[in-house]
């Protein structure tokens, strides 16, 4: 039966007072089917790629699993008793704190004057705005390259533009010296993340109508009244959802630090992610490892519950 | 309280060319509306008054300062926006508190406009919601609301009631006229809607492509229009138009066209006789054309088209000759369509333009 027999078919039924042979007639149409075959597929990924890796992380980390021994059995928290006395476990919470707000600061820093600029009309608007998602979409992989060799300790562009302008007297070991390491991650995060906050708080300021910002003006309020007491409440929702995202990108981001450091030099620059990697994967200590990962969840969850709070407020 | 004079505003963009010229002396406590179809360089003039659009040539004075130079917030005006533009955080007391706040009045101050202005506007329940919270009638109250808090020498309004549905649109006419009334502040309104304008105005500009076409109080636009373009778009429904030439017989000046047969009035005459033998346009308003007695010698045949009963009156659509008019009769006139009738039009009624021109004759 086409659909198009089968509406006419349903509708004289329904005219005739016997409603629900027209469902039955066709079973595709019942609801309890139309709604496995709708959720089914998100159904399928979140339980395979989401929920059993989780519940996995879990049992792993109260276990003894070691890469390449099949002999592993329930040790209760000993992982995470482990975890609490290692001093780089405590190096990398701290790390991984750094690592986030300071990318988050730097990226509000710079993208919000930046989409206030790109929120004006001029020329060439939309090849700026086109330039300016390139640091999004270059595959990090790729890019991690041309920021190594900025950050070379013997080819480093950067040292060489710092020392011909006099700011620095000898090549900095960008990548070698603890400071100036997580300043490096940092550097390329925001390098890499920067797009995503400008063109999220450029959606937010042009929903901002043009009207209400004129109304400030002659109400009397210069551009920073205007900012604090009109722009930012209105576009604080969009501006919360958009720095939750980020926040937990950043947070639970892995390539970025391990495509540059490796957590090092000394530790100094090992996130979550890295500091899991290494323990878990490379010396094999799975259920170590999996600790690690689960370390993040409680932090991440209260995080976003208190945010979606606030944004629920608005 | 303050005049308003606009000498020689120009305003271009790149490309446009929007505002050509206006000239125009607003008095103090005057109630002053732009009309004009869209892109006739209404708003843009109001926002040049509001200090939102820069201006390209001219001089703007509001009181006795010359504004060009000076930022929105210091030329003392205040503007109700189309769309409202409430600040959509921010409680109805806020939204209307928050110019004097800006401008460092006492707190005890603002209160006491704040509570004012909302008893004027029957708004004063309203004062901690938010604009959400709001129906779109509600919204333009506490907009207005926010304007006269501040007291300011003029009021601009931009299209303020375009977003109301048609009845709430009257009511809102009617109370902002009474608010004019009450206030006596000189205000400049901007709206497309010619029976808002005629409605609202002491006096009346009509612009089209950036040019002032006339100004004048409503009745005289309506009565006296300056040229085709302000005849045809003041009145509802518009002025018929049908070209016709201008002949001479026996002494009478009389205008005829295939159809059409119609005599000059006297007070016209003389001046029609300068176009005679050629051709001109000839305009008659609907509530101008009666039906008549199949013998009367100045009438003209029409055949109905449509006919639109509206109760209070009805519109006939009918065909003279190659052009097509309407006539607004008595709701008591039975008339059927393809029915030939005989229509009448008192010549003083009757308006003529310039063919090339477009000016009145």
């Amino acid at each position: 039966m086409s659909t198009g027999e089968g509406y006419a078919g349903d509708a004289t039924r329904v005219v005739a007072g016997t409603h629900k042979a027209a469902y039955r007639a066709s079973w595709y149409q019942r609801d309890a089917v139309q709604a496995i075959l709708w959720v089914g597929p998100a159904f399928l990924y979140l339980a395979f790629f989401i929920a059993y890796p989780f519940v996995m992380s879990i049992y792993l980390s109260l276990s003894s699993a070691r890469v390449g021994s099949p002999d592993w059995h329930y040790v209760g928290f000993v992982n995470f008793r482990r975890l609490f006395e290692d001093p780089v476990f405590w190096q990398t919470v701290r790390n991984s704190f750094v690592f986030t707000f300071g990318s988050e600061i730097i990226r509000l820093l710079i993208g919000l004057p930046l989409a206030f600029a790109m929120n004006r009309s001029f020329k060439g608007k939309r090849l700026v705005q086109g330039i300016i998602l390139i640091p999004f979409v270059i595959p990090i992989a790729l890019s991690s390259l041309a920021w190594k060799w900025m950050f070379d300790s013997l080819y480093s562009v950067i040292n060489w533009m710092l020392m011909t302008a006099h700011i620095i007297d000898y090549p900095w070991q960008w990548l070698g010296e603890p400071g100036l390491a997580m300043s490096a991650v940092i550097i390329m995060n925001v390098w890499r993340g920067f797009p995503f906050s400008a063109v999220i708080l450029l959606a937010a300021l042009t929903a901002v109508p043009g009207e209400v910002i004129e109304a400030a003006k002659i109400d009397g309020a210069g551009p920073l009244r205007r900012f604090v007491y009109v722009v930012a409440p209105i576009i604080r929702p969009i501006l919360f959802v958009g720095l939750l995202y980020s926040i937990v990108f950043s947070f639970t981001d892995f390539s970025s630090v391990w495509l540059l450091t490796q957590g090092g030099p000394y530790n100094t620059t090992h996130v979550f992610g890295t500091y899991a990697y290494n323990i878990g994967i490379n010396a094999g200590d799975i259920g170590q490892g999996a600790a690690i990962t689960l370390f993040m969840f409680p932090l991440l969850a209260i995080f976003v519950i208190v945010m979606l709070r606030l944004l629920r407020r608005e | 309280m303050a005049q308003v004079v606009l000498k020689q505003i120009n305003k271009k963009y790149d490309e446009v060319h929007a505002v050509k010229d206006v000239n125009l002396n607003i008095h103090d406590k005057e109630f002053v509306v732009l009309v004009g179809p869209s892109g006739c360089g209404k708003t843009t003039t109001l926002r040049m008054v509001a200090g939102l659009e820069e201006i390209t040539a001219g001089e703007i004075v509001i009181g006795d300062r010359v504004v060009n130079d000076l930022p929105p917030k210091d030329r003392d005006i205040a503007m109700v926006f189309q769309n409202y533009a409430l600040y959509p955080h921010m409680t109805v007391y806020d939204n209307m508190a928050f110019g004097l706040k800006m401008r460092k009045f006492a707190k005890a101050e603002i209160e006491k406009r704040v509570q004012e202005a909302a008893d004027l506007l029957g708004i004063r329940e309203l004062l901690k919601r938010k604009p959400r919270q709001l129906s779109g009638g509600q919204r333009q109250r506490v907009a207005v609301g926010r304007a006269i808090v501040r007291h300011p020498q003029v009021f601009l309004f931009d299209e303020p009631l375009s977003n109301l549905d048609a009845k709430l649109r009257v009511q809102m006419r009617v109370e902002l006229k009474r608010l004019h009334d009450r206030l006596e502040t000189t205000a400049i309104y901007v709206t497309h809607d010619q029976v808002e304008a005629m409605t609202l105005g002491d006096r009346v500009v009509v612009m089209k492509d950036g040019w002032i076409q006339q100004v004048g109080e409503p009745l005289e636009l309506y009565g006296h229009p300056a040229n085709k373009f302000v005849a045809g778009f003041i009145g509802s429904p518009a002025m018929n138009f049908a070209e016709a030439t201008v002949t001479e017989e026996g002494g009478q000046v009389i205008v005829t066209n295939p159809g059409l047969r119609v005599a000059v009035a006297p007070s016209k005459a003389e001046r029609m006789r300068a176009y005679k033998g050629q051709t001109v346009t000839v305009g008659v308003r609907p509530e101008d054309m009666h039906i008549a007695a199949s013998d009367v010698r100045t009438g003209f045949d029409a055949v109905v088209d449509v006919v639109e009963p509206l109760g209070a009156e009805i519109l006939l659509d009918v065909k003279v000759g190659n052009s097509v008019m309407v006539a607004r009769v008595e709701p008591t006139v039975r008339a059927k369509v393809h029915e030939k009738i005989r229509l009448n039009v008192e010549p003083d009624r009757l308006h003529f333009f310039d063919a090339k021109t477009e000016a009145a004759i």
